[in-house]
């Protein structure tokens, strides 16, 4: 069944699918860049790099990926999760677009 | 496993051209700065979350008679699409060219860190991977085929610990080896649709004149990286429609951004060569710290124990601090000023003296107190991980001032100094936010700042008024956070971070790390402090004073109701905040507070100095990190903040009787 993976419970384990693009679509995917490199819709020196996709891949979450839910923050707080090994926290509107298999 | 631990002789600043040049790269905290540390003998700092570096740092060695320059990188995630850490780090091992990277890996977590390894590989300069942390790879039953790990990727590894100096000087081996040798590393080949679009982009590339690896160039144009992206379509724009055609074509056959699916290969290789040599001997039990972790980062315990410890952390702060104070003011101060009067007698030139005296009598007595403990225990505070833990807490409160848990870092950082706590601001992730961050970092009350509010608040009215000025500081610093959150463009960005594993602080490192603070303390402040306490009689006894007082009464006396020689207070006290005090007491001379301000006014006094300009060290931070028009903006939006609650707040004590 596929979910987003905030509606696992704690311990629970699932293999990540996809991970959809929302979030700052301006300034990421493909166009996104273009428009950052042109001043558009994007300020500061951070760059893509703050892309949170980008960001979970380089953590290696990424579809194909093992992650085990090991707590949830109360009040809409982060997620921790386990994969590979490493712990992580995932804030929640973000583990929402992580879409697991489980 | 056996190490043989020849300690690396450090020293500073060798003016001879290196021999051997080695840059310690890999991603955040992992232990680089333990081991850069280890063999140069020089102090980065270390702190037990991720993001502790964030400039290079260099130091030579000797070793075998061969001189060494070794550089400490950033921790970094990526080699593409690059966060400021990841330009540094990334710009200094493909331009600058050092002879060997050290790759610093962390044992317990070999797959994810595997991922960048390989990207590193891709850049073609000469690799040493270093296991660090087999302490804890062994605690966690976790064994690494070393040999099979260096057959697949083709480099030296070596085996660390780095807190113990384990194996750190076999890095400087290898190094040296390998530069003698020369480098062959395995050539590791993603998919087959990635591999073909590759060589297609490096055919077009051809001869091109970038200081990067062919193949690099290729992987980088279809991963989009907009600062390849742009170089290349300077030099050669068809390349760039070829890999706008490539990247089309490779996401729709994979359904993915063509970044995921590079990365993806690499996290695929990543896997077989972890499943290779990795094995785990015994199940992992858990551990006393995932233990504490049910307790630290539970929904209800864990705030109550955050409160707890924080609450512990400042009455230790504040107990200490006040008992020596208070010692030092009874005796000290009296027996040294009647010495000083026999010897001398009383005359400008010995008031003068005096006044420089009493001010370090004061910075022994009343400052370094308050400071010395706060630099402690922030420092073990760090190292222990806890904060990361505080950052899960606390997430979902941050976001309601525009920022995710990251920024308690930098918020928790800032009670002992606000300039590392500023530069911690880094770690958040978008400009937008490091603003924010650094924003509400700097209304944190540092050690300076709680000198003055002890010495006077703490002293006559007891510490809970401190905590309780304190936390509306706190208040006020998210309302800001919140605000400028609203005012400043872009959109909130998400928590991705680390939880690192508890450590045992090392107490020597710490208390290392506390005695090079204060001796910077010591060297930059006590100056400073020694000369502003002269200087202060001087504008006395020529009258310059009264002219100051005067200009500045319509704010200080007027509206704030203090006395009207504050007015010179406050423009010492942009220098550094404990000025505030020290030249009080010069004026004065006593450190009687009493005697010359009422309970209202001294309260005032406290809230103006807590909130009104952050200090000449944190405005120059803040001119580098957020650049002029910021820091200007920060600046004065404090200034009028800390007179307009300084003004209300002291009519508002006048009403509840305080006066
Ligand atoms: N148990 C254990 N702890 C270690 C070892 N090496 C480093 N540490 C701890 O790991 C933490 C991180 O060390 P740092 O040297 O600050 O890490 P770094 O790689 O410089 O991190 P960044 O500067 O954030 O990129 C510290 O708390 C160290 O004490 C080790 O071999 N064993
Ligand atoms: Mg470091």
């Amino acid at each position: 069944m596929r979910v987003p993976l905030t509606s696992l419970s704690e311990g629970q384990e699932a293999v990540v699918v996809e991970i959809t693009f929302g979030g700052p679509s301006s300034s990421t995917g493909f166009w996104g860049g273009f428009r950052r490199r042109l001043g558009w819709g994007w300020r500061g020196k951070g760059g893509p790099g703050c892309g949170a996709v980008k960001r979970l891949a380089d953590l290696g979450i990424l579809p194909g990926a093992k992650i085990k839910v090991v707590r949830k923050a109360p009040l809409g707080g982060p997620i921790e999760v386990e994969v590979h090994g490493s712990r992580f926290m995932i804030g929640r509107g973000l583990a929402s677009k992580i879409i697991v298999e489980t | 496993m056996k190490y043989a631990s020849i300690p690396a002789r450090g020293i500073r600043g060798g003016h001879a051209e290196p021999d051997l040049r080695i840059a310690l790269a890999g991603q955040a905290n992992v232990g680089k700065s333990v081991i850069f540390n280890q063999l140069t003998g020089l102090h980065q700092h270390i702190a037990n979350w991720p993001g502790t570096t964030v400039d290079k740092a260099e130091g030579t060695l000797y070793y075998k008679g061969l001189i060494m320059k070794v550089i400490d990188l950033p921790g970094i995630y990526s080699l593409t699409h690059l966060s400021i850490e990841e330009k540094i780090s990334r710009s200094y091992i493909a331009r600058e060219r050092p002879d060997v990277v050290v790759n610093v890996v962390d044992a317990t977590a070999l797959e994810r860190h595997l991922i960048f390894t390989l990207q590193l590989l891709e850049l073609e300069r000469p690799l040493i991977l270093v296991l660090n942390m087999m302490d804890l790879a062994e605690k966690y039953g976790i064994e690494i085929d070393v040999d099979v790990l260096r057959e697949e990727l083709g480099v030296p590894v070596v085996t660390t610990i780095a807190t113990r100096g384990r194996g750190v000087a076999q890095i400087l081996d290898a190094a040296i080896e390998l530069h003698r040798t020369g480098y062959s590393p395995k050539k590791i080949r993603y998919g087959k649709e990635v591999e073909e679009r590759v060589e297609r982009l490096e055919a077009a590339l051809g001869e091109i004149d970038l200081p990067y690896p062919r193949r690099w160039i290729a992987l980088k144009l279809l991963e989009k990286d907009e600062e390849i992206w742009g170089l290349v379509g300077e030099k050669n724009p068809r390349v760039i429609e070829l890999a706008s055609e490539l990247i089309t074509e490779l996401e729709s056959i994979h359904g993915h951004d063509s970044l995921i699916i590079i990365a993806n290969e690499r996290a695929c290789i990543a896997s077989q060569i972890a499943r290779r040599c990795i094995r785990i001997v015994k199940p992992r039990k858990p551990t006393l710290g995932d233990r504490f972790d049910e307790i630290a980062t539970h929904p209800i315990l864990g705030y109550i124990l955050a409160a707890i410890i924080f609450a512990g952390l400042f009455s230790i702060v504040f107990g200490v601090g006040g008992i020596i104070a208070e010692l030092s003011e009874e005796y000290l101060s009296e027996i040294m000023r009647d010495a000083w009067v026999r010897i001398l007698g009383i005359n400008p030139i010995s008031e003068v003296g005096w006044s420089a005296i009493e001010s370090i009598l004061f910075l022994l007595g009343l400052a370094i107190p308050y400071i010395l403990p706060l630099y402690f225990l922030t420092f073990l505070l760090e190292n222990w991980g806890y904060l990361a833990r505080v950052s899960f807490l606390m997430d979902s409160l941050m976001h309601k001032a525009g920022v995710h848990g990251k920024a308690v870092i930098p918020m928790l950082l800032g009670f002992g100094c606000n300039v590392p706590a500023c530069l911690a601001a880094r770690i958040m992730d978008t400009w937008r936010e490091r603003i924010i961050t650094i924003l509400m970092t700097t209304l944190v009350p540092c050690s300076a700042v709680t000198v003055v509010v002890m010495g006077l608040v703490g002293r006559y009215f007891g510490v809970s008024w401190v905590i309780g000025l304190y936390l509306l500081t706190l208040l006020i610093a998210f309302i800001l956070g919140s605000i400028a959150s609203r005012i400043l463009p872009g959109v909130p960005v998400e928590l991705i971070m680390e939880m690192p594993s508890y450590k045992v602080p090392s107490i020597k490192t710490i208390l290392t790390m506390t005695w090079i603070r204060l001796r910077e303390y010591l060297e930059i402040a006590a100056p400073l402090i020694i000369a502003m306490g002269a200087l202060v009689k001087v504008l006395e006894i020529s009258g310059l004073l009264d002219l100051i007082s005067s200009t500045l009464s319509p704010i200080t006396s007027s509206w704030l109701g203090l006395p009207k020689e504050t007015g010179v207070l406050l423009i010492f006290g942009i220098l550094r905040k404990e000025l505030i005090l020290t030249t009080l007491a010069a004026l004065l001379g006593t450190i009687d507070f009493s005697q010359a301000l009422t309970p209202n006014q001294m309260i005032t006094l406290s809230i103006v100095t807590i909130l009104y300009i952050p200090c000449a060290a944190t405005i120059s931070v803040l001119l580098k990190e957020t650049g002029t028009k910021t820091t200007l903006v920060i600046t004065l939006a404090e200034i009028s903040l800390a007179i307009l609650i300084g003004g209300i707040a002291s009519k508002l004590l006048l009403t509840i009787g305080i006066s």
